[in-house]
Protein backbone atom coordinates (compact mmCIF):
# COMPACT_ATOMS: atom_id res chain seq x y z
CA UNK A 1 0.00 0.00 0.00
CA UNK A 2 1.32 3.42 -0.80
CA UNK A 3 2.23 5.71 2.07
CA UNK A 4 -0.30 8.49 2.55
CA UNK A 5 0.57 12.02 3.56
CA UNK A 6 -1.24 13.50 6.50
CA UNK A 7 -3.54 15.19 4.01
CA UNK A 8 -4.52 11.90 2.43
CA UNK A 9 -2.72 12.17 -0.90
CA UNK A 10 -0.93 9.03 -2.04
CA UNK A 11 2.24 10.39 -3.54
CA UNK A 12 5.04 8.44 -1.90
CA UNK A 13 5.87 4.76 -2.31
CA UNK A 14 5.69 2.25 0.49
CA UNK A 15 9.44 1.53 0.68
CA UNK A 16 10.04 5.05 1.89
CA UNK A 17 11.27 5.32 5.44
CA UNK A 18 9.59 7.59 7.94
CA UNK A 19 12.08 10.44 7.85
CA UNK A 20 11.63 11.55 4.23
CA UNK A 21 7.90 11.50 4.82
CA UNK A 22 8.39 13.68 7.88
CA UNK A 23 10.50 16.07 5.85
CA UNK A 24 7.83 16.18 3.17
CA UNK A 25 5.18 17.08 5.72
CA UNK A 26 7.49 19.56 7.40
CA UNK A 27 7.93 21.41 4.13
CA UNK A 28 4.18 21.76 3.71
CA UNK A 29 3.76 22.83 7.33
CA UNK A 30 6.48 25.46 6.88
CA UNK A 31 4.96 26.62 3.61
CA UNK A 32 1.58 27.03 5.30
CA UNK A 33 3.28 28.95 8.10
CA UNK A 34 4.77 31.35 5.57
CA UNK A 35 1.37 31.91 3.96
CA UNK A 36 -0.22 32.58 7.34
CA UNK A 37 2.60 34.91 8.25
CA UNK A 38 2.29 36.93 5.03
CA UNK A 39 -1.48 37.05 5.38
CA UNK A 40 -1.19 38.41 8.92
CA UNK A 41 1.51 40.86 7.91
CA UNK A 42 -0.45 42.41 5.07
CA UNK A 43 -3.77 42.28 6.90
CA UNK A 44 -2.51 44.86 9.36
CA UNK A 45 0.80 46.17 8.06
CA UNK A 46 2.62 48.86 9.99
CA UNK A 47 5.86 50.47 8.74
CA UNK A 48 8.70 49.74 11.14
CA UNK A 49 9.45 53.40 11.78
CA UNK A 50 6.02 54.05 13.25
CA UNK A 51 5.83 51.01 15.48
CA UNK A 52 5.91 50.79 19.24
CA UNK A 53 5.42 47.84 21.53
CA UNK A 54 4.12 45.30 20.66
CA UNK A 55 6.21 45.10 17.48
CA UNK A 56 3.93 42.53 15.89
CA UNK A 57 4.23 43.69 12.30
CA UNK A 58 8.00 44.00 12.53
CA UNK A 59 8.32 40.54 14.06
CA UNK A 60 6.48 39.06 11.10
CA UNK A 61 8.21 41.19 8.48
CA UNK A 62 11.71 40.31 9.67
CA UNK A 63 11.00 36.60 9.31
CA UNK A 64 8.87 36.48 6.21
CA UNK A 65 11.10 37.19 3.28
CA UNK A 66 14.82 36.44 3.31
CA UNK A 67 14.79 34.03 6.21
CA UNK A 68 11.62 32.03 5.70
CA UNK A 69 11.77 31.72 1.95
CA UNK A 70 15.49 31.28 1.37
CA UNK A 71 16.71 29.75 4.62
CA UNK A 72 13.87 27.34 5.39
CA UNK A 73 11.64 26.52 2.44
CA UNK A 74 14.17 26.29 -0.34
CA UNK A 75 16.72 24.25 1.64
CA UNK A 76 14.01 21.86 2.85
CA UNK A 77 12.93 21.21 -0.72
CA UNK A 78 16.55 20.69 -1.78
CA UNK A 79 17.23 18.35 1.11
CA UNK A 80 14.22 16.27 0.11
CA UNK A 81 15.85 15.60 -3.24
CA UNK A 82 18.76 13.92 -1.47
CA UNK A 83 16.59 11.54 0.58
CA UNK A 84 14.95 8.23 -0.28
CA UNK A 85 11.73 10.04 -0.97
CA UNK A 86 11.04 8.46 -4.32
CA UNK A 87 10.91 5.18 -6.17
CA UNK A 88 14.62 4.44 -6.01
CA UNK A 89 15.36 6.20 -9.27
CA UNK A 90 13.79 9.58 -8.76
CA UNK A 91 13.05 11.65 -5.70
CA UNK A 92 9.96 13.65 -4.99
CA UNK A 93 9.56 17.37 -4.64
CA UNK A 94 7.32 19.31 -2.30
CA UNK A 95 3.59 19.27 -3.02
CA UNK A 96 2.72 22.67 -1.46
CA UNK A 97 -0.41 21.19 0.08
CA UNK A 98 -2.41 23.06 2.69
CA UNK A 99 -4.44 21.33 5.35
CA UNK A 100 -8.12 22.17 5.57
CA UNK A 101 -7.49 23.88 8.91
CA UNK A 102 -4.76 26.11 7.50
CA UNK A 103 -6.81 26.86 4.41
CA UNK A 104 -9.62 28.01 6.68
CA UNK A 105 -7.22 30.18 8.72
CA UNK A 106 -6.10 31.96 5.57
CA UNK A 107 -9.68 33.07 4.98
CA UNK A 108 -9.86 34.76 8.37
CA UNK A 109 -6.89 37.13 8.60
CA UNK A 110 -8.44 38.92 11.56
CA UNK A 111 -7.83 35.83 13.69
CA UNK A 112 -4.13 35.79 12.91
CA UNK A 113 -3.23 38.84 14.97
CA UNK A 114 -1.58 36.86 17.75
CA UNK A 115 2.19 36.37 17.84
CA UNK A 116 1.78 33.14 19.80
CA UNK A 117 0.31 31.46 16.71
CA UNK A 118 3.54 32.04 14.85
CA UNK A 119 5.87 31.32 17.75
CA UNK A 120 4.14 28.00 18.28
CA UNK A 121 4.51 27.10 14.63
CA UNK A 122 8.17 28.11 14.52
CA UNK A 123 8.76 26.11 17.70
CA UNK A 124 7.13 23.14 16.01
CA UNK A 125 9.28 23.58 12.88
CA UNK A 126 12.42 23.77 15.02
CA UNK A 127 11.43 20.73 17.05
CA UNK A 128 10.82 18.67 13.93
CA UNK A 129 14.08 19.85 12.36
CA UNK A 130 15.99 18.82 15.44
CA UNK A 131 14.42 15.39 15.23
CA UNK A 132 15.41 15.07 11.58
CA UNK A 133 18.93 16.25 12.30
CA UNK A 134 19.38 13.65 15.01
CA UNK A 135 18.03 10.82 12.88
CA UNK A 136 20.14 8.08 11.31
CA UNK A 137 20.73 9.93 8.10
CA UNK A 138 22.26 6.91 6.38
CA UNK A 139 18.85 5.26 6.58
CA UNK A 140 17.12 8.10 4.79
CA UNK A 141 19.81 9.34 2.39
CA UNK A 142 19.32 8.75 -1.32
CA UNK A 143 22.84 7.33 -1.44
CA UNK A 144 25.59 6.90 1.14
CA UNK A 145 27.44 9.75 -0.52
CA UNK A 146 24.56 12.12 0.25
CA UNK A 147 24.85 11.74 4.04
CA UNK A 148 27.40 14.55 4.54
CA UNK A 149 25.24 16.92 2.49
CA UNK A 150 22.12 15.99 4.44
CA UNK A 151 23.90 16.43 7.74
CA UNK A 152 25.37 19.78 6.77
CA UNK A 153 22.14 21.17 5.35
CA UNK A 154 19.80 19.94 8.05
CA UNK A 155 21.98 21.36 10.80
CA UNK A 156 22.18 24.69 9.05
CA UNK A 157 18.42 24.89 8.56
CA UNK A 158 17.86 23.86 12.18
CA UNK A 159 20.20 26.60 13.37
CA UNK A 160 18.46 29.16 11.18
CA UNK A 161 15.02 28.11 12.43
CA UNK A 162 16.22 28.35 16.04
CA UNK A 163 17.51 31.86 15.49
CA UNK A 164 14.34 32.89 13.64
CA UNK A 165 12.22 31.76 16.57
CA UNK A 166 14.37 33.80 18.94
CA UNK A 167 14.17 36.77 16.59
CA UNK A 168 10.40 36.66 16.44
CA UNK A 169 10.08 36.68 20.21
CA UNK A 170 12.73 39.37 20.70
CA UNK A 171 11.52 41.68 17.94
CA UNK A 172 7.92 41.44 19.17
CA UNK A 173 9.06 42.54 22.62
CA UNK A 174 11.90 44.97 21.86
CA UNK A 175 11.73 45.87 18.20
CA UNK A 176 14.42 45.24 15.63
CA UNK A 177 18.02 46.27 16.24
CA UNK A 178 18.39 49.72 14.61
CA UNK A 179 21.33 48.54 12.48
CA UNK A 180 19.07 45.91 10.91
CA UNK A 181 16.12 48.19 10.14
CA UNK A 182 15.95 48.96 6.44
CA UNK A 183 15.35 52.63 5.71
CA UNK A 184 12.20 53.13 3.63
CA UNK B 1 53.83 57.49 38.37
CA UNK B 2 51.98 55.53 35.70
CA UNK B 3 53.87 55.17 32.43
CA UNK B 4 51.50 54.80 29.52
CA UNK B 5 52.36 52.53 26.61
CA UNK B 6 51.72 54.46 23.45
CA UNK B 7 50.04 52.82 20.50
CA UNK B 8 51.93 51.23 17.66
CA UNK B 9 49.49 51.42 14.77
CA UNK B 10 50.15 48.57 12.36
CA UNK B 11 48.64 49.44 9.00
CA UNK B 12 47.67 46.88 6.39
CA UNK B 13 46.04 46.75 2.99
CA UNK B 14 45.56 44.50 0.00
CA UNK B 15 43.17 42.34 -1.98
CA UNK B 16 41.07 39.62 -0.40
CA UNK B 17 38.99 36.88 -2.02
CA UNK B 18 35.56 35.76 -0.90
CA UNK B 19 33.74 33.03 -2.78
CA UNK B 20 30.41 34.12 -1.39
CA UNK B 21 26.84 33.14 -2.25
CA UNK B 22 24.53 36.11 -2.74
CA UNK B 23 20.90 36.79 -2.02
CA UNK B 24 18.45 35.20 -2.77
CA UNK B 25 20.63 32.11 -2.53
CA UNK B 26 20.80 30.70 0.99
CA UNK B 27 24.06 31.74 2.62
CA UNK B 28 25.39 28.19 2.52
CA UNK B 29 24.71 27.69 -1.20
CA UNK B 30 27.80 26.03 -2.66
CA UNK B 31 27.45 26.53 -6.41
CA UNK B 32 25.39 29.71 -6.77
CA UNK B 33 21.95 29.41 -8.31
CA UNK B 34 19.87 32.55 -7.99
CA UNK B 35 22.29 35.25 -6.79
CA UNK B 36 24.83 37.18 -8.83
CA UNK B 37 27.77 35.01 -7.77
CA UNK B 38 28.44 31.43 -8.72
CA UNK B 39 31.16 28.81 -8.80
CA UNK B 40 32.32 27.99 -12.30
CA UNK B 41 32.76 24.40 -13.41
CA UNK B 42 36.47 24.14 -12.75
CA UNK B 43 36.39 26.07 -9.50
CA UNK B 44 35.96 25.12 -5.86
CA UNK B 45 32.49 25.40 -4.30
CA UNK B 46 31.43 28.73 -2.85
CA UNK B 47 32.51 28.42 0.76
CA UNK B 48 31.84 32.02 1.89
CA UNK B 49 35.32 32.30 3.42
CA UNK B 50 37.07 35.68 3.59
CA UNK B 51 40.60 34.93 2.38
CA UNK B 52 43.17 37.63 3.04
CA UNK B 53 45.97 35.29 2.02
CA UNK B 54 46.00 32.31 -0.30
CA UNK B 55 48.95 30.04 0.48
CA UNK B 56 47.76 27.13 -1.67
CA UNK B 57 48.93 27.77 -5.25
CA UNK B 58 46.56 25.14 -6.64
CA UNK B 59 43.57 26.82 -5.00
CA UNK B 60 44.72 30.11 -6.44
CA UNK B 61 45.14 28.61 -9.91
CA UNK B 62 41.62 27.16 -9.81
CA UNK B 63 39.85 30.19 -8.41
CA UNK B 64 41.58 33.43 -9.35
CA UNK B 65 39.74 34.30 -12.52
CA UNK B 66 41.29 36.09 -15.46
CA UNK B 67 42.09 38.91 -15.96
CA UNK B 68 43.11 39.33 -12.30
CA UNK B 69 46.76 38.56 -12.98
CA UNK B 70 46.82 40.71 -16.11
CA UNK B 71 45.48 43.54 -13.95
CA UNK B 72 48.39 43.11 -11.54
CA UNK B 73 46.16 41.84 -8.77
CA UNK B 74 47.72 39.72 -6.04
CA UNK B 75 45.47 38.41 -3.30
CA UNK B 76 47.14 39.25 -0.03
CA UNK B 77 46.59 41.78 2.75
CA UNK B 78 49.98 42.83 4.08
CA UNK B 79 51.41 45.32 6.56
CA UNK B 80 52.45 48.41 4.62
CA UNK B 81 53.14 51.01 7.31
CA UNK B 82 53.56 51.72 10.99
CA UNK B 83 52.72 54.74 13.15
CA UNK B 84 53.77 55.27 16.74
CA UNK B 85 51.77 57.59 18.93
CA UNK B 86 50.08 58.90 15.81
CA UNK B 87 53.28 59.76 13.96
CA UNK B 88 55.20 57.99 11.17
CA UNK B 89 57.58 55.55 12.79
CA UNK B 90 60.96 54.44 11.47
CA UNK B 91 62.24 52.43 14.43
CA UNK B 92 63.15 48.71 14.32
CA UNK B 93 59.55 47.66 14.86
CA UNK B 94 58.69 49.12 11.48
CA UNK B 95 61.21 46.94 9.67
CA UNK B 96 60.02 43.96 11.66
CA UNK B 97 56.38 44.49 10.75
CA UNK B 98 56.27 45.85 7.20
CA UNK B 99 55.56 42.99 4.83
CA UNK B 100 53.93 40.82 7.50
CA UNK B 101 50.95 38.90 6.15
CA UNK B 102 47.51 39.47 7.67
CA UNK B 103 45.37 36.39 8.12
CA UNK B 104 41.78 36.10 9.28
CA UNK B 105 41.70 32.66 10.86
CA UNK B 106 39.32 30.29 12.62
CA UNK B 107 36.21 28.61 11.28
CA UNK B 108 32.50 29.29 11.34
CA UNK B 109 30.99 25.82 10.88
CA UNK B 110 29.93 24.58 8.41
CA UNK B 111 32.23 27.08 6.72
CA UNK B 112 35.96 26.40 6.80
CA UNK B 113 36.95 29.98 7.62
CA UNK B 114 35.62 33.36 8.70
CA UNK B 115 32.58 34.67 6.84
CA UNK B 116 30.38 37.74 6.56
CA UNK B 117 27.66 36.38 8.79
CA UNK B 118 24.06 37.33 8.19
CA UNK B 119 22.16 34.19 7.19
CA UNK B 120 19.92 36.22 4.93
CA UNK B 121 18.85 38.72 7.59
CA UNK B 122 18.63 36.27 10.50
CA UNK B 123 21.74 37.37 12.41
CA UNK B 124 22.53 40.49 10.39
CA UNK B 125 21.08 42.58 7.61
CA UNK B 126 21.92 41.96 3.97
CA UNK B 127 19.99 45.06 2.97
CA UNK B 128 22.06 47.28 5.28
CA UNK B 129 25.33 45.41 4.73
CA UNK B 130 25.30 44.73 8.47
CA UNK B 131 27.49 41.63 8.64
CA UNK B 132 29.63 40.38 11.46
CA UNK B 133 33.04 39.04 10.43
CA UNK B 134 32.71 35.73 12.20
CA UNK B 135 34.95 34.58 13.82
CA UNK B 136 37.43 37.40 14.25
CA UNK B 137 40.86 35.90 14.76
CA UNK B 138 43.42 38.25 13.28
CA UNK B 139 47.02 37.11 12.85
CA UNK B 140 50.05 38.97 11.53
CA UNK B 141 52.77 36.59 10.38
CA UNK B 142 56.29 37.45 9.24
CA UNK B 143 58.51 34.73 7.85
CA UNK B 144 57.76 31.30 6.42
CA UNK B 145 54.35 29.81 7.25
CA UNK B 146 54.66 27.61 10.31
CA UNK B 147 58.07 29.00 11.22
CA UNK B 148 57.33 32.68 11.62
CA UNK B 149 59.93 34.93 13.17
CA UNK B 150 57.16 37.27 14.27
CA UNK B 151 53.57 36.38 15.12
CA UNK B 152 50.92 38.69 16.56
CA UNK B 153 47.41 37.33 17.14
CA UNK B 154 44.25 38.94 18.44
CA UNK B 155 40.91 37.25 18.88
CA UNK B 156 37.55 38.86 19.60
CA UNK B 157 34.56 37.13 21.14
CA UNK B 158 31.03 37.84 20.00
CA UNK B 159 29.87 37.23 23.54
CA UNK B 160 32.74 37.55 26.03
CA UNK B 161 30.54 36.02 28.74
CA UNK B 162 30.18 32.85 26.62
CA UNK B 163 33.02 32.69 24.11
CA UNK B 164 31.89 29.32 22.79
CA UNK B 165 28.39 30.55 21.93
CA UNK B 166 27.52 30.50 18.23
CA UNK B 167 26.04 33.59 16.67
CA UNK B 168 22.75 31.82 15.92
CA UNK B 169 22.46 30.92 19.60
CA UNK B 170 22.74 34.53 20.77
CA UNK B 171 19.21 35.76 21.34
CA UNK B 172 19.92 39.48 21.37
CA UNK B 173 22.12 40.91 18.57
CA UNK B 174 22.83 43.85 20.87
CA UNK B 175 25.38 41.44 22.39
CA UNK B 176 27.50 41.60 19.26
CA UNK B 177 26.43 45.01 17.90
CA UNK B 178 29.96 46.30 18.54
CA UNK B 179 31.14 43.88 15.87
CA UNK B 180 28.76 45.25 13.23
CA UNK B 181 30.00 47.85 10.74
CA UNK B 182 30.13 51.38 12.10
CA UNK B 183 29.67 52.83 8.65
CA UNK B 184 28.59 51.79 5.19
CA UNK B 185 29.09 53.89 2.08
CA UNK B 186 27.79 52.89 -1.32
CA UNK B 187 29.75 55.62 -3.11
CA UNK B 188 33.10 55.62 -1.37
CA UNK B 189 35.97 57.53 -2.96
CA UNK B 190 38.56 55.62 -0.89
CA UNK B 191 37.10 52.34 -2.14
CA UNK B 192 37.24 53.50 -5.75
CA UNK B 193 40.70 55.03 -5.32
CA UNK B 194 42.13 51.87 -3.80
CA UNK B 195 41.64 49.97 -7.04
CA UNK B 196 41.65 53.02 -9.33
CA UNK B 197 38.21 52.25 -10.74
CA UNK B 198 35.86 55.22 -10.75
CA UNK B 199 33.14 54.10 -13.16
CA UNK B 200 31.64 50.70 -12.49
CA UNK B 201 29.80 50.54 -15.80
CA UNK B 202 32.94 51.22 -17.83
CA UNK B 203 34.97 48.87 -15.64
CA UNK B 204 32.65 45.97 -16.40
CA UNK B 205 32.21 46.92 -20.07
CA UNK B 206 35.96 46.52 -20.34
CA UNK B 207 35.66 43.19 -18.54
CA UNK B 208 33.08 41.94 -21.03
CA UNK B 209 35.28 43.06 -23.94
CA UNK B 210 38.16 41.14 -22.41
CA UNK B 211 36.04 38.03 -21.91
CA UNK B 212 34.73 38.16 -25.50
CA UNK B 213 38.26 38.45 -26.82
CA UNK B 214 39.30 35.50 -24.72
CA UNK B 215 36.39 33.48 -26.05
CA UNK B 216 37.55 34.21 -29.61
CA UNK B 217 41.05 33.01 -28.75
CA UNK B 218 39.79 29.82 -27.15
CA UNK B 219 37.38 29.11 -30.00
CA UNK B 220 40.27 29.41 -32.42
CA UNK B 221 42.31 26.95 -30.35
CA UNK B 222 39.38 24.57 -30.16
CA UNK B 223 38.95 24.64 -33.95
CA UNK B 224 42.61 23.87 -34.47
CA UNK B 225 43.13 21.05 -31.97
CA UNK B 226 42.88 17.47 -33.22
CA UNK B 227 42.48 16.15 -29.66
CA UNK B 228 38.80 15.75 -28.67
CA UNK B 229 39.65 15.88 -24.96
CA UNK B 230 41.47 19.16 -25.37
CA UNK B 231 38.55 20.45 -27.43
CA UNK B 232 36.12 19.46 -24.67
CA UNK B 233 38.24 21.22 -22.04
CA UNK B 234 38.38 24.33 -24.17
CA UNK B 235 34.61 24.21 -24.63
CA UNK B 236 34.20 24.11 -20.85
CA UNK B 237 36.39 27.17 -20.45
CA UNK B 238 34.50 28.97 -23.20
CA UNK B 239 31.18 28.25 -21.51
CA UNK B 240 32.58 29.54 -18.22
CA UNK B 241 33.39 32.82 -19.92
CA UNK B 242 29.93 33.03 -21.48
CA UNK B 243 28.46 32.43 -18.02
CA UNK B 244 30.45 35.32 -16.59
CA UNK B 245 29.34 37.64 -19.40
CA UNK B 246 25.75 36.60 -18.83
CA UNK B 247 25.98 37.31 -15.10
CA UNK B 248 27.54 40.74 -15.68
CA UNK B 249 24.91 41.65 -18.28
CA UNK B 250 21.97 40.31 -16.31
CA UNK B 251 22.82 41.75 -12.89
CA UNK B 252 24.36 44.95 -14.31
CA UNK B 253 24.06 47.66 -11.66
CA UNK B 254 23.91 45.17 -8.79
CA UNK B 255 27.47 44.18 -9.69
CA UNK B 256 28.71 47.54 -11.00
CA UNK B 257 27.78 49.59 -7.95
CA UNK B 258 29.65 47.38 -5.50
CA UNK B 259 33.00 48.60 -6.76
CA UNK B 260 32.30 51.75 -4.75
CA UNK B 261 31.11 49.99 -1.58
CA UNK B 262 32.98 50.50 1.67
CA UNK B 263 32.08 48.72 4.88
CA UNK B 264 33.94 49.98 7.95
CA UNK B 265 34.47 48.16 11.24
CA UNK B 266 36.03 49.41 14.45
CA UNK B 267 36.18 47.75 17.86
CA UNK B 268 38.56 46.81 20.63
CA UNK B 269 39.50 43.14 20.50
CA UNK B 270 38.41 41.55 23.74
CA UNK B 271 39.90 38.05 23.63
CA UNK B 272 43.30 36.38 23.87
CA UNK B 273 46.35 38.18 22.49
CA UNK B 274 49.59 36.54 21.45
CA UNK B 275 52.97 38.03 20.61
CA UNK B 276 55.85 35.80 19.54
CA UNK B 277 58.99 37.66 18.53
CA UNK B 278 61.58 34.92 18.14
CA UNK B 279 64.45 37.17 17.10
CA UNK B 280 63.59 40.23 19.14
CA UNK B 281 63.07 42.14 15.92
CA UNK B 282 60.52 44.52 17.44
CA UNK B 283 63.11 45.79 19.93
CA UNK B 284 60.39 46.68 22.33
CA UNK B 285 57.50 45.22 24.28
CA UNK B 286 53.86 44.91 23.24
CA UNK B 287 51.38 45.09 26.12
CA UNK B 288 48.95 42.17 25.97
CA UNK B 289 47.05 43.19 29.07
CA UNK B 290 44.50 45.52 27.56
CA UNK B 291 42.15 45.52 24.54
CA UNK B 292 43.74 46.33 21.18
CA UNK B 293 41.81 48.71 18.92
CA UNK B 294 41.31 47.48 15.39
CA UNK B 295 39.71 49.37 12.53
CA UNK B 296 39.40 48.19 8.98
CA UNK B 297 37.23 48.30 5.93
CA UNK B 298 36.25 45.94 3.18
CA UNK B 299 35.13 47.25 -0.18
CA UNK B 300 35.93 47.80 -3.85
CA UNK B 301 34.06 44.56 -4.43
CA UNK B 302 34.42 42.97 -7.87
CA UNK B 303 31.48 40.55 -7.99
CA UNK B 304 32.83 38.89 -11.13
CA UNK B 305 36.34 38.13 -9.87
CA UNK B 306 35.03 37.64 -6.30
CA UNK B 307 37.74 39.83 -4.86
CA UNK B 308 37.80 43.12 -3.00
CA UNK B 309 40.08 45.47 -1.11
CA UNK B 310 40.76 45.51 2.63
CA UNK B 311 42.53 48.26 4.50
CA UNK B 312 42.96 49.11 8.16
CA UNK B 313 45.10 48.99 11.24
CA UNK B 314 45.67 47.09 14.45
CA UNK B 315 46.91 49.24 17.32
CA UNK B 316 48.97 47.67 20.09
CA UNK B 317 50.37 49.37 23.20
CA UNK B 318 54.14 49.40 22.69
CA UNK B 319 57.21 50.32 24.73
CA UNK B 320 60.36 50.64 22.60
CA UNK B 321 63.48 49.24 24.28
CA UNK B 322 65.77 51.76 25.88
Amino acid sequence: MDTMTTLGYAVLPSEMTWSPRELFDLFNYTYATLLLLLTALYADFEPQASQSYPFFSSALQENAFGPMMTMLLRPLAEIMAYTRSGNGEETTGPSFELSDADRARLHEPSKLGNIQIFLDRLDEITRRLQRLTEADLAAVARTAGDVPFLDRQLRFVFESATAMTNNMRRIYQLGQLPQFVVAP
Amino acid sequence: MTTIAKLLEIQFQGYFMCRIATDPDPTNEQRGVSGYTLALVGEDPLDQVIRTQIDDPEFLARNLRPPAREMGIRVGVDVNGVLFDGQPYFGPARDALVGARLYLEGTNPPFPGPTYDSRNNIVGSDDNMAFVVNPFQLALRKGPAGDESLLIKAEDYLNPAKPEQKIWEIEDPETYARRLPINFSSSSVPAQSAIRAFDGAVYFQDRVKYLRKRIEDLERQRAETPDPKVAADLETRIQELYTRIWQIDFWASRIETKLAFQLTYSFNVNGPQTVIDRTGSLQGEIDSGQPWPVTFWFGSWDGDLLIGWMEGSLSVPFRPAG
